[in-house]
């Protein structure tokens, strides 16, 4: 009987069987069979053909069974390809975490460093999209564009006049739908209930962002007529507030603002809007009256449903023809200065300047990223050379390079696992608080559920990092040096292949050093930044001032005369009060959003401007908040309605209408544009006095804007009740008076919002804080990742070098020779990653720039910072290796060998 | 991944043979050391004096069958006259069930037997 003589190639090297192989297989084996058969039967006497015919008769239909077998063939080789790999699989993973396990600093080191890594990038992005790209639950959020309107080349804002949103919705190309909002409320229900919010829309609306009630029905046409009867939607929360989420609430009423408002539907918890932290409470039909169409004030938002398939291109063109068609038919409110309609993402209009931070904070994460992943790379290297020994015992033994390689592979998609379990659920956590340190009205607790897109990419960016690193650090380790590390002794360490693998870990060190310089870059001029705004004079008074508003007044606060008349009396009661140094009432406290009113120079109207800036005050405004008087007078007391009306002036503004003339005496109209042809809005003010320029919309703008200040006691128009500064020796003095003399003057206005003006300074450079913040973290984090790099760097190299050191002391060297020269090469990397570092800083500065604030891209003092921190990080993280260094003792390394 | 194995064809010739019989045999040829198809056929027709036919067609559908479940191991080799033959063997699998379907057989054909040599019960 005959034995097998040569085994499967392809099977003992574990190669998948191809379908040709299997074949010819399955015939060479029934080809022996009919040989054998046809001598077999020769040998019984019959002839060659009628043995062939014979033994072919026997087996039967060829083709059939070739078929058949070679069927079952192939199943087998596929069955058994796989599970050659996943036994392979398992047998890697299982010796992968036995040899993490054995080295638990490595591991948790690694595992450490990946995880800052990708979870920052993981955090900010997951930033990004929430605030800035994918904010609100729409269903068909990529199809979502709003409307803006921009005067000339100033920022657009996000909001359109009635008449502008018309022409578009009834001309505009691009959209499937084109719905407007506009917020109502605080509206007051009947029932004493807190104060809601709610919102108007038009049909079209609801359709564009996609809500649809979840009881009863939605607006529809007939809700909009003229005749129809009022009619809401409510809000999930109210409907659960208000009627305990009864099902059967359509055709309930609710009286709110004094209205009847019949229930059609209640809307799901999902919805929201933008403009409103918490969903809103009442959805009501938005009509335009026919006045409401010549208003030129943009204050509705309008949103559309692009088409399907809609290039950016198309948007732009379809926005200059409307421009064009706009400007033609309407020419007379272009030149009321109602500026031109852009399209607009959500983050340009609901986080105008958050947006662009975000882009420059995930850029950021992005560098120190790389700078983990550079840090991995080294401690993998590191761990790999150490390591050279077992892989050239193993490979002598039989296991290939690729085998190895794997393993090394197998190892880092464990540790990458690792990481992105880690960081997935860190960064969710941590978002929260990043958006929060930004801005606390742009979190919506709809954007803190877990994303699986998120997920899924933070889970490749890890894993395939650890992996990609893992890949090139195995491929480079296991070139050249398998047999000489084999019969390796400290020599060949010393003179062999490890010097190209210092250098390897220099060129690592230099990566990282030049990353952590550019970060530092960042965060020093961003840190400049912040101290530069912090001591910006605002112009105003800020210790020991404190202020007051009233978020929710009674209904029948209606009009301007009741407001003033509560004002007077808060004034008096304040008055009153020991303890109080000057009080006074705005429409608009500093750093507030305030009110924009076109004025013009009186008989010229060449002499006028779109946008002043329009300030309402009592006549103490200037004392309390310690504005001085350039000239003229202070408003007083008599300021009143029924006499002169006055105006005091910035002077910018004079600066700007007066070239050097005293504008003293000199009239202007207030809410006229190139003067007021047909129907003055107010009658012409005389200018009595100039006030000294304040930065009051923000400490950061750029230049004070032209503003005009008229005394509260004197306007025609109602902005509502105003808010109260006060002056006092005693933070709890102030609040404590402020809200007693509120309440003194009118039980029903609830409870005040008191502050210090220095926290409204603090909350206003809330986004600047964010961004400092976090850009600071991300540079210290790239420096201690840099210091364990140099640090690692240097002891590796001192542990390669002992024998060297112990010649050199041997021969008379000073230990403070030696320990130069191991600062020296630990240091060298660094200062070479510094000098690539610091132009590419320089280059990449320039996107900071709108952070910037009083100091250039290229602050010569903040990059002299970078580069001593870096230098003295680099000096001290190769110090402690090199005092070991300088105590070894020469007789014992020359004993070593 | 949806195991199909092929049914093979019943095999039945003079004596006809029970499904399943063929199994059995081949592994019971296979228990005195790897053998090539043709081996396997010729030492049945050897040890039943050619009384036994075994439908050829069927018997390499089948030992690729067993192989597929794992009863058999397949290596290529050469006979003693140096011509390259594919080779069957037992797997410790094939084994085991070897002495199974044995154990199946004989109570099987005890039960048979004691059927078969009944003598009449009358009523």
């Amino acid at each position: 009987m005959s034995k097998p003589e040569r085994w499967n190639l392809r099977r003992v090297f574990r190669l998948p069987a191809t379908r040709a192989r299997v074949r010819a297989d399955v015939d060479a084996e029934l080809e022996f069979h009919i040989a054998g058969r046809i001598e077999e039967l020769m040998a019984q006497g019959l002839s060659r053909t009628d043995a062939e015919n014979e033994a072919r008769r026997r087996l039967g239909d060829f083709a059939n069974i070739e078929r058949e077998v070679e069927r079952v063939s192939r199943h087998t080789e596929r069955r058994r390809t796989i599970g050659d790999h996943v036994e392979a699989l398992v047998s890697d993973v299982r010796y992968a975490v036995r040899s993490l396990i054995r080295q638990p600093i490595f591991t948790a080191v690694v595992i450490l460093t990946l995880t800052l890594g990708v979870g920052a990038t993981s955090a900010i992005f997951h930033a990004v999209d929430r605030v800035v790209l994918h904010p609100l639950p729409y269903p068909n959020a990529d199809r979502i564009a709003y409307l803006g309107t921009q005067w000339g080349k100033t920022p657009p804002i996000g909001a359109v006049a009635p008449r502008r949103f018309q022409f578009w919705h009834d001309n505009s190309r691009i959209f499937d739908a084109l719905g407007v909002s506009t917020t109502i409320g605080p509206v007051v229900g009947d029932d004493g209930g807190a104060p809601v919010e709610g919102i108007r829309v038009t049909q079209a609306f609801l359709r564009v962002v996609g809500a649809a009630p979840i009881i009863g029905r939605s607006l529809l046409a007939r809700d909009y007529t003229a005749d129809a009867a009022p009619v809401v939607l409510l809000g999930h929360s109210l409907w659960v507030s208000r009627f305990g989420g009864d099902r059967s609430v359509v055709g309930h009423t609710v009286r709110l603002d004094g209205t009847t408002y019949t229930v059609v539907g209640v809307l799901p918890a999902s919805f929201e809007i933008a403009e409103l932290a918490t969903p809103p409470a009442v959805v009501e039909p938005l009509v335009f009256s026919a006045k409401a169409l010549e208003d030129v004030g943009a204050n509705y938002t309008a949103v559309g449903l692009l088409r399907s398939g809609v290039s950016r291109k198309q948007i732009d063109d379809d926005v200059a023809r409307m421009t064009a068609n706009y400007r033609s038919a309407f020419p007379e409110r272009i030149a009321k200065d109602e500026g031109d309609i852009v399209a607009m993402t959500y983050g340009q209009i609901f986080a105008p300047d958050l947006a662009p931070q975000l882009w420059i904070m995930l850029g950021a994460t992005a560098f120190v990223f790389l700078l983990a992943c550079a840090n991995v790379a080294n401690l993998v290297l590191a761990r790999a050379l150490t390591r050279q020994r077992e892989f050239a015992v193993r490979a002598a033994l039989g296991a290939g390079r690729s085998r190895i390689v794997r393993q090394i592979v197998v190892e880092m998609l464990l540790l990458g696992v690792a990481s992105a379990a880690v960081a997935i659920p860190a960064s969710l956590a941590t978002v929260r608080g990043l958006v929060e340190l930004a801005h606390r009205s742009l979190m919506r607790d709809s954007q803190l559920h877990v994303d699986t897109r998120v997920v899924v990419l933070t889970t490749l960016v890890a894993v395939g990092a650890a992996v990609l690193i893992g890949l090139v650090v195995a491929m480079a380790t296991t070139s050249a040096n398998f047999t000489r590390s084999l019969s390796g002794s400290a020599r060949t360490n010393a003179t062999g292949g490890s010097t190209s693998h210092r250098g390897v870990r220099g060129l690592l060190v230099g990566i990282e050093s030049a990353i952590a310089v550019v970060l530092l870059a960042g965060a020093g001029l961003l840190i400049s930044s912040f101290f530069n705004v912090l001591h910006v004079d605002g112009g105003f008074r800020r210790e020991g001032v404190y202020t007051a508003t009233v978020a929710h007044p009674p209904l029948d606060y209606k009009t301007h005369d009741a407001s003033l008349r509560f004002a007077q009396q808060v004034l008096d009661n304040l008055r009153a009060t020991p303890g109080i140094v000057d009080e006074a009432a705005t429409v608009t406290l500093p750093l507030q959003r305030g009110t924009n009113m076109p004025t013009t120079v009186e008989g010229r109207n060449d002499l006028t401007e779109g946008a002043s800036e329009w300030r309402a005050v009592s006549p103490s405004y200037f004392r309390t908040m310690d504005i001085r008087l350039v000239a003229g007078r202070d408003l007083s007391e008599s300021d009143v309605a029924g006499t002169t009306p006055v105006v005091l002036v910035s002077e910018s503004y004079v600066k700007r209408f007066f070239n050097g003339e005293n504008p003293i005496g000199r009239r202007i109209l207030v809410g006229c544009y190139k003067g007021c042809p047909r129907h003055a809005w107010e009658p012409a003010r005389e200018i009595v006095g100039v006030v000294r320029d304040v930065r009051d919309m923000s400490l950061e703008q750029s230049a004070p804007r032209h503003t005009v200040w008229v005394p509260l006691a004197q306007i025609t128009n109602d902005p509502g009740v105003p808010a109260f500064v006060v002056r006092a020796t005693d933070p709890s003095v102030a609040a404590t008076a402020l809200r007693r003399a509120i309440a003194d003057a009118e039980p029903r206005m609830g409870m005040p919002d008191v502050a210090a003006m220095s926290d409204l300074v603090s909350a206003s450079m809330s986004w600047r804080r964010f961004s400092t913040v976090l850009m600071v973290c991300f540079a210290a984090l790239a420096l201690v990742l840099t210091c364990v790099g140099i640090y690692g760097a240097a002891s590796y190299a001192v542990s390669q070098r002992v024998r060297e050191i112990g010649i050199r002391m041997a021969l008379g060297a000073r230990p403070h020779s030696v320990v130069a020269l191991v600062v020296r090469q630990g240091v060298m990397p660094a200062a070479i990653g510094l000098c690539v570092g610091l132009p590419v800083a320089l280059a990449l500065s320039r996107v900071l720039k709108t952070l910037l604030f009083g100091v250039g891209p290229r602050d010569p003092m903040s990059f002299a910072a970078v580069a001593i921190v870096l230098l003295g990080v680099a000096i001290v993280a190769s110090y402690v290796p090199a005092r070991r260094a300088a105590r070894v003792d020469p007789a014992r390394t020359l004993r070593m060998e | 991944m949806p195991r199909r194995t092929p049914n093979a064809p019943s095999a039945d010739s003079e004596l006809g043979l029970l499904r399943g019989t063929l199994d059995l045999f081949i592994l019971k040829t296979l228990s005195w050391g790897p053998m090539h198809g043709l081996a396997i056929l010729q030492w049945i027709e050897r040890t039943t004096r050619q009384r036994l036919q075994i439908e050829e067609g069927a018997l390499y559908p089948a030992l690729h069958r067993m192989e597929d479940k794992g009863w058999l191991d397949a290596e290529w080799g050469h006979t003693d006259v140096g011509r390259r033959a594919k080779f069957y063997r037992l797997t410790p699998d094939g084994r085991r069930q070897l002495s199974n379907t044995i154990i199946k057989w004989n109570q099987y054909a005890e039960a048979a037997a004691l059927i078969l040599s009944a003598k009449g019960v009358t009523p």
